[in-house]
């Protein structure tokens, strides 16, 4: 109650108090009483007449239009149009910059309804306290999902993924930065799809994803970034017997920039590799990854194997290449490094999947040839050679890094410490190489050698897989000192956020597409991360699709925590003052009738 | 009687009449025919059409002429002069008339010489003339029109020129160019729609410009080549070059601005011609009994011309196993058909190459095209006819790792055999001595042709006994020989060595009784051949046997029997052939055994790494992302100098062309990025570090395996 309501009804209740007593002890009669009850009545109704009593309201609903809303939308009774910056035009919705002022406009809401695409990013922070109901609508042709590929090494495969809406039958096209189509699916009746094309060098490189229609019409095309990333040579010890695996390992290491030292024993002490290689804690802290065959790892002394198993602990990486049947020593040898699967006693064959749609597709996966390799000797119509993988059975905490066309694990790898220790189940993975499919060979190697070898201190700040200019965009993974230069050279310096801790987030709104890159001088020197920022505008179907889920998530949330607050109103004054109206005037000639009564 | 009414002389004028009215009424169209051919296939097929016209006019004309006969004449004497009396046939009958047909004819035959024989002709149909000429007339004015719009060189097309020029400077109004394909590929000129050009290697292309206004110079410039100057003629101005390798041209003219658009000159390269076989259907054909000739028919093709001789090489061989000889013979062929796509045909006589069973006749074909200069040769896949060996009986199993073949060993059987009959007819006349010595040396010969026979059963063929095989690692061979041997094995052991020396005894048993062949040892033959053999061998034993011991008759029967053997394994031999290609290093007999192994690891293997060619390219892709300035001049060099292995280097020159007109533009510097990415190899896979996560992810690792 505020100050002027106590004082007026401190002065009411003094006035009405006192006509009361003073009526009351006029006469000694009852109409007198009756007078001093009126008197008091009245005192009451002129401060309901004055303040008005609160009444709840009985609901007025605001009706949201967010882009795409039908334009012929109108405010049934009871209702509030309010159209947002992004909704058409809507005859009669009031405009409203934003959610926020809309709720504050109208604080009498008690239920909001959403129309047409949903809330963009700016009005899902906003709590609005009261039920929401929203329905998303049904989503546009056309792209609606799309997890572009992860960083790539150089000349790996890389894989993507997306949905199409309303596309079935149709297909989907993967085009390289030339513009030449280097894969190709049809996508299905659930409209989801998978492609894959080769990397290149280090670098940023642009694709292009195209959805065709049934028709074979181009629907879209969108941009696909592709991230190359430069690496430091690793490091790697390579300790088995002589064998063509261990020829073509050391082949793929050698070409693909790997610092590989190798101990190839023959037997009788002969050692048929560089003779350098020692498996000690300080060998093995220099190395990043171990590849070993399970012969060598059985042989190793018990003070060796220890040795081994404390490196990996420490960080380090290790490959046991199964050349035979797992036996009940062996996989204690596994154990010991930290590698739990049981089988492994058991063949089957691997699946292999094409290397390509056709054979334009693998020329064009392949790029141009050199001089001891021409583009056109090893064809798509090769046969693919016969392999077989020992059959392991996993648990939760082994995990995949090669997988077969039909799923089947032919190398997985368990994290022991801070390092990881992967089993290798194809013993003659070599006979790729024999028939012409070396790509293939060294894709599975690099996959395997990629999720175990040691981790290193990196320059890997995360941020969303597809970035658009003009939207804001959350950096982590930063330290302080980090500027990011856009493509024409224009350099933002980030401000990492304090409230974000450790995680060292910074925001950052690009303006324009193209390259950006973020540069971060520190104890390192200069380092760099450069990422694709698409042009606005060019993932319609994909921000429909996350404006609809979000919005449902954050109506979702508004639901619950939405606290039961009645909106109440003084109510009209009127009534009240009728009633003291007739009060009054009764009060009055009642008192005249008693005044002008004789005493008696 | 006037006799001298000839009807040749009344026909004559007809005749002539009607030949040349039928001359003049076809000549058009055998005109018309010959201008046609002679448009078409040049002036050779012109003159052939017109001379087979001619024949045709001269057949038809003479037979028109052969129509106009006598009876023909009669009938028109007979229609033409009533006064006659239809009595004309009298005056012109062959048989001697009767006397009341004289008499009629010696009546009008005065009336008859009253006509002139050259009325009786028929009239010129001048309609029919006058039809024929016009049409023939229309139809090679016709062709003439056509030719000289054909022949004439289009009016110059509007230039599209993109690029705005400065007022009063040169703009390009016109263009025309014609390509001259080489003689060679038979292709016409013809003229190009646009300034980029794709033609056939070593064209000539003729370009006709246009500009206006007029400029003091033009020239066509070759990015990063040559100029070529245009000299200013009638028509515009031109200029040529022969086409060779892929280029980028602009024109240029004085006073105009520099960023002209490039244009390509692309040269399609003349492919070699590609062979293939008709006939037979498949690689190999097998001789039929009986066969004379075999045919092969090859077909070639080219994308201008194959030339339409070939050799064909006839490779024979003849003889089996190690007994072949090879012989080649080549000969020329002459194809059929259209000169893009010849077939040859070529039926071979088999009884001119000696050829026998078991041998081969191998014909391969070799194709030119007409290229010029240096044709481009090609040789076709070979087709095989082979003569059948007899078949040999099966084997089982092991069919994959035998090689048939005729081993030449097995031959001296029989001659043991004639020996043996000739001591026995000789037996009578021989004392019981002699008729040991001689039996025991044919039982010597035995004794050899099976220890020969017995080296394919793994058996030693070495006169004094030696530990089996290297089998066993026991040193002494007699206790070796011992250990083998058990006291139940079924027969007694020599104690002494066998005595090799000729006629001497020694041990008999030892040699004859058991030998201690390591058949199991023997992978040579296959199980059933072995079998034989050593039915063979048994049979052998027991001839030489009774041949040592003097009794050639009972030797004999064993010795047919080891003949039939033989034969047999002859048919069915197979002979296990070493694989070659392994050959292993010399054996450094100086620390053999002596157990060192220092230093036999010779240095390891030395790994050349792959090299990346693209380095430059990759550069200068890595640095278009960004605004710095690239090194054009060295990316050219590198395109050039890799365009041989690159899928369309002319698409990034001209990307790198346009970029260096315009440095700065966006869209350039992307298109020319995406270009360079079709130059850049794919490096083999290499590895992605993962990041540690920094002390947090250190820490929460660790957090997991407390």
């Amino acid at each position: 109650m505020s100050t002027p309501e106590l004082l007026a009804a401190a002065l009411v209740a003094g006035g009405a108090l006192a006509a009361a007593v003073r009526l009351a002890l006029l006469r000694r009669v009852w109409i007198s009483v009756l007078l001093a009850v009126l008197a008091l009545a009245s005192g009451a109704l002129l401060y309901l007449a004055l303040f008005p009593p609160l009444l709840p309201i009985g609901g007025e609903t605001l009706v949201v239009a967010t882009a795409e809303a039908p334009a012929g939308t109108r405010a049934e009774p009871g209702e509030r149009l309010v159209a947002l910056p992004e909704a058409p035009r809507i005859a009669g919705a009031e405009r409203v910059p934003d959610l926020a002022t809309a709720l504050r406009r109208h604080g009498a809401v008690r239920r909001i309804r959403i129309l047409g695409r949903g809330l963009p990013a700016r009005d899902r922070d906003v709590a609005a306290g009261v039920p929401v109901d929203f329905a998303p609508m049904k989503l546009p042709r056309g792209l609606v999902r799309l997890d572009p590929p992860a960083d790539t090494p150089a000349g790996a495969a890389f894989t993507l993924a997306g949905a199409a809406q309303g596309l079935a039958g149709g297909s989907a096209e993967l085009r390289d930065p030339a513009g030449r189509r280097v894969d190709r699916r049809s996508i299905g009746p659930d409209g989801a799809f998978t492609l894959g094309g080769t990397a290149r060098a280090p670098g940023l490189a642009a694709f292009t994803l195209r959805l065709r229609g049934h028709d074979g019409k181009t629907v879209s095309d969108t941009p696909v970034p592709l991230r190359t990333l430069p690496e430091r040579p690793l490091r790697a010890l390579l300790v088995g017997a002589p064998s063509p695996e261990a020829k073509y390992l050391r082949r793929w290491a050698e070409d693909a920039g790997i610092d590989l030292a190798s101990r190839l024993e023959a037997g009788g002490g002969v050692d048929l590799g560089d003779g350098t290689v020692r498996l000690d804690a300080a060998s093995l802290r220099k190395a990043d990854v171990v590849i070993i065959d399970d012969r060598a790892l059985a042989a190793l002394g018990a003070g060796a194997r220890a040795v081994l198993s404390r490196a990996v602990a420490g960080g380090l990486g290790v490959v046991v290449r199964m050349t035979g049947p797992a036996t009940a020593g062996t996989r204690a040898g596994w154990r010991a490094l930290g590698l739990t699967p049981e089988g492994g006693s058991e063949t089957a064959p691997v699946a292999l999947a094409p290397l390509a749609p056709d054979a334009e597709a693998l020329l064009l996966r392949r790029g141009p040839g050199s001089a001891d390799v021409r583009a056109e000797v090893n064809a798509l119509d090769d046969p693919a050679p016969e392999l077989e993988h020992w059959v392991l059975r996993g648990g939760a905490a082994f995990v995949p890094a090669v997988r077969d066309a039909e799923g089947a694990v032919l190398a997985g790898w368990q994290q022991r410490g801070q390092g990881r220790a992967a089993l290798w189940t194809v013993p003659d993975s070599f006979a790729l190489v024999l028939a012409g499919q070396g790509e293939r060979y060294g894709q599975w190697w690099s996959d395997t050698l990629s999720a175990v070898a040691r981790p290193a201190d990196l320059f890997r700040p995360e941020l969303p897989p597809l970035v658009e200019a003009g939207e804001r965009v959350t950096i982590c993974g930063l330290a302080r000192r980090t500027r990011a230069e856009a493509s024409d050279g224009t350099a933002v310096a980030l401000v990492i956020d304090p409230a974000a801790g450790a995680k060292g987030c910074a925001a950052y709104w690009p303006r324009q597409s193209g390259i950006h890159t973020l540069v971060q001088t520190g104890p390192q020197g200069e380092r760099r991360f450069a990422f694709m920022v698409l042009p606005q505008g060019s993932l319609p179907g994909i921000e429909a699709q996350r404006t609809g889920t979000e919005t449902r998530l954050w109506a979702a949330r508004q639901a619950v925590t939405g606290a039961p607050t009645p909106p109440e109103r003084h109510g009209p004054a009127w009534p009240w003052f009728l009633a003291w109206l007739a009060v009054t005037g009764a009060l009055w000639w009642g008192e005249r009738r008693l005044r002008s009564k004789p005493t008696g | 009687m006037s006799r001298e009414l000839r009807p040749e002389e009344w026909l004559a004028p007809a005749r002539r009449r009607a030949a040349a009215e039928a001359v003049l009424v076809w000549s058009p169209l055998v005109m018309v025919l010959a201008a046609l051919g002679w448009t078409i296939g040049g002036a050779g097929l012109g003159i052939g059409v017109a001379g087979g016209g001619a024949v045709a006019l001269a057949a038809a004309a003479l037979h028109r002429t052969r129509r106009l006969d006598r009876g023909w004449l009669v009938r028109r004497l007979d229609a033409r002069d009533a006064r006659l009396e239809d009595s004309a046939a009298l005056l012109f009958a062959e048989a001697a008339p009767g006397a009341l047909a004289r008499l009629q004819a010696e009546r009008i035959a005065a009336r008859v010489e009253a006509i002139d024989p050259a009325s009786l002709a028929d009239p010129w149909s001048q309609r029919r003339l006058a039809l024929a000429w016009g049409l023939g007339a229309l139809a090679l004015a016709g062709i003439i029109l056509w030719q000289t719009r054909a022949g004439a060189p289009p009016p110059p097309a509007p230039a599209a020129q993109s690029a705005s020029s400065a007022p009063g400077a040169p703009r390009l109004t016109g263009q025309r160019v014609r390509i001259v394909p080489p003689a060679y590929t038979g292709l016409p000129a013809r003229f190009s729609e646009s300034l980029d050009i794709r033609a056939p290697a070593g064209s000539r292309i003729e370009w006709t410009l246009a500009f206006a206004p007029q400029p003091e110079t033009a020239a066509l410039q070759l990015v990063g080549g040559q100029r070529v100057a245009l000299a200013r003629g009638e028509e515009g101005w031109t200029a040529a070059l022969r086409l060779a390798a892929p280029a980028l041209y602009r024109v240029t003219a004085a006073g105009m601005r520099e960023d002209q658009p490039a244009h390509r000159l692309e040269p399609v390269a003349d492919a070699p011609p590609q062979v293939r076989v008709i006939e037979p259907a498949s690689g190999l054909a097998t001789m039929r009994d009986g066969q004379r000739s075999w045919r092969v028919v090859f077909e070639a093709a080219d994308d201008y011309a194959v030339d339409r001789l070939a050799r064909l090489t006839v490779t024979t061989a003849i003889g089996t196993g190690e007994n072949v000889r090879f012989a080649e013979r080549s000969l020329t062929v002459t194809g059929s058909g259209d000169s893009r796509r010849r077939r040859f045909v070529v039926d071979l006589p088999l009884a001119s190459y000696g050829l026998e069973p078991g041998s081969d006749l191998v014909a391969q074909l070799t194709v030119a095209d007409t290229r010029s200069p240096d044709p481009q040769a090609v040789r076709g896949p070979g087709v095989i006819l082979r003569w059948p060996l007899p078949e040999p009986p099966q084997a089982e199993g092991l069919d994959l790792m035998a090689k048939q073949a005729m081993p030449a060993y097995f031959r001296s059987q029989r001659q043991v055999i004639i020996d043996t009959e000739a001591l026995i007819k000789e037996r009578p006349r021989l004392s019981a001595d002699a008729l040991l010595a001689r039996s025991d040396t044919i039982g010597v010969d035995q004794r050899l042709l099976r220890l020969r026979y017995g080296q394919f059963m793994g058996m030693e063929a070495e006169e004094t006994p030696k530990p089996p095989l290297p089998t066993s690692d026991k040193d002494a061979p007699s206790p070796a020989q011992e250990a083998d041997h058990h006291a139940d094995d079924g027969h007694d052991h020599g104690a002494a060595p066998e005595n090799p020396v000729f006629g001497g005894l020694g041990n008999v048993l030892a040699d004859y009784g058991h030998t201690h062949d390591e058949s199991e040892a023997a992978t040579l033959l296959d199980p059933q051949t072995r079998a034989l053999l050593k039915q063979a061998l048994d049979a052998m034993w027991d001839a030489e046997l009774n041949l040592r011991t003097g009794k050639p008759e009972a030797a004999l029967p064993f010795e047919y029997k080891a003949l039939d053997f033989i034969k047999t394994i002859q048919q069915a031999s197979r002979i296990y052939l070493p694989r070659v290609g392994t050959e292993q290093p010399p054996i450094d007999m100086a620390r053999r055994l002596t157990g060192k192994r220092e230093g036999i690891v010779g240095g390891g293997a030395q790994l050349t790494p792959f090299v990346i060619a693209d380095a430059v390219p990759a550069t200068a892709w890595r640095a278009l992302a960004g605004p710095e300035r690239i090194d054009l001049a060295g990316l050219e060099g590198w395109v050039r100098s890799n365009s041989a292995r690159l899928r369309d280097p002319l698409g990034v020159l001209a990307a790198i062309d346009a970029l260096r007109a315009a440095p700065t533009s966006r869209t350039r510097r992307e298109r020319l990025r995406g270009r360079l990415w079709t130059v850049l190899t794919r490096p083999p896979a290499q590895v992605r570090r993962r990041n540690d996560g920094g002390a947090l992810g250190q820490r929460y690792l660790e957090g997991l395996t407390r």
